[in-house]
């Protein structure tokens, strides 16, 4: 068996690679599917403060992961983002970029990343990619 | 080898979700794991059926089976209270609450417990799991 390994843009809005946070709201991706043949994952995420960065000044990132439809509704059904997985804390004003990587699973359907800002004031700009390892 | 990904629909007495009862734990039917299935994420959803209270929330486990460990014949499932835990869905915070987790699927099938603990309210449940098969 070959393996391979390639990327997947978390995309945004009209499909962009990265989104404008405003301070003190939340934001959630386009919904991204796994590729067939993934057997393992890491995801990158990134936050790159617009402006000099405050005290507080940070992004949360979660997972909503998806398995289809588990009330057999028709439509693919997404984890809420409270009881969403968190992947990590990018703090700008300790780091700016700040940057961190995480392992993910990747035997579910697909899964948005949501974000949510702690800055009182500042848009933060945040992205992220998934490198996934295919079989 | 080519892959293939699949959904499998967990089922409560063979509907797709059921409505469990305030302070009573229902049990779904016995869900066996696809042969070629090697890696897996189970997804669970819990609805109020009313207005959601405080305490209103879902204990969700699993109770898998690799067979028959005393060799009675008959498949086995792990017992109520040593079910593995996977999460709780809160219905006050979240209406609905829907997480997922991933989950071992080299078992031979298994079964999903949902526990409501609220003190009036009935919550419908269900879940999915999404395998890799090889």
């Amino acid at each position: 068996m070959a393996y391979s390994r390639g990327e997947v843009q978390v995309t945004w809005e009209t499909n962009q690679n990265s989104y404008q946070l405003p301070g003190e709201e939340v934001r959630t991706s386009n919904a991204m599917t796994f590729t067939t043949g993934a057997v393992g994952g890491e995801l990158e995420i990134q936050a790159n403060n617009t402006t000099t960065p405050a005290a507080g000044d940070y992004v949360d990132f979660r997972i909503l992961y998806t398995c289809g439809d588990p009330g057999g509704a028709g439509a693919d059904v997404y984890d809420t983002p409270g009881h969403g997985q968190i992947l990590g804390r990018c703090d700008t004003f300790v780091e700016d970029s700040a940057i961190q990587t995480v392992k993910i699973p990747v035997a579910a359907k697909g899964f948005k990343i949501y974000v949510e800002s702690g800055s009182s004031a500042n848009d933060i700009v945040v992205s992220a990619a998934l490198y996934e390892l295919r079989a | 080898m080519a892959l293939s990904r699949g959904e499998l629909q967990v089922l409560w007495s063979t509907a797709a979700t059921l409505s469990v009862t305030n302070g009573t734990t229902s049990t779904s039917d016995a869900m066996t794991l696809t042969t070629a299935g090697f890696n897996g994420h189970l997804q669970l959803q819990a609805n109020n059926d009313g207005t959601p209270a405080s305490g209103d929330t879902i204990d969700f486990f699993i109770a898998y089976t690799v067979g028959d460990p005393g060799g009675s014949g008959a498949d086995v499932f792990d017992s109520t209270l040593h079910a593995k835990y996977l999460g709780t869905a809160n219905t006050f915070a979240e209406d609905p609450a829907i997480f997922s987790v991933p989950l071992p699927v080299a078992a031979k099938a298994f079964k999903i417990l949902a526990k409501n603990n609220a003190t009036a309210n009935e919550i419908t449940v269900s879940a999915a799991v999404y395998e890799t098969r090889g």
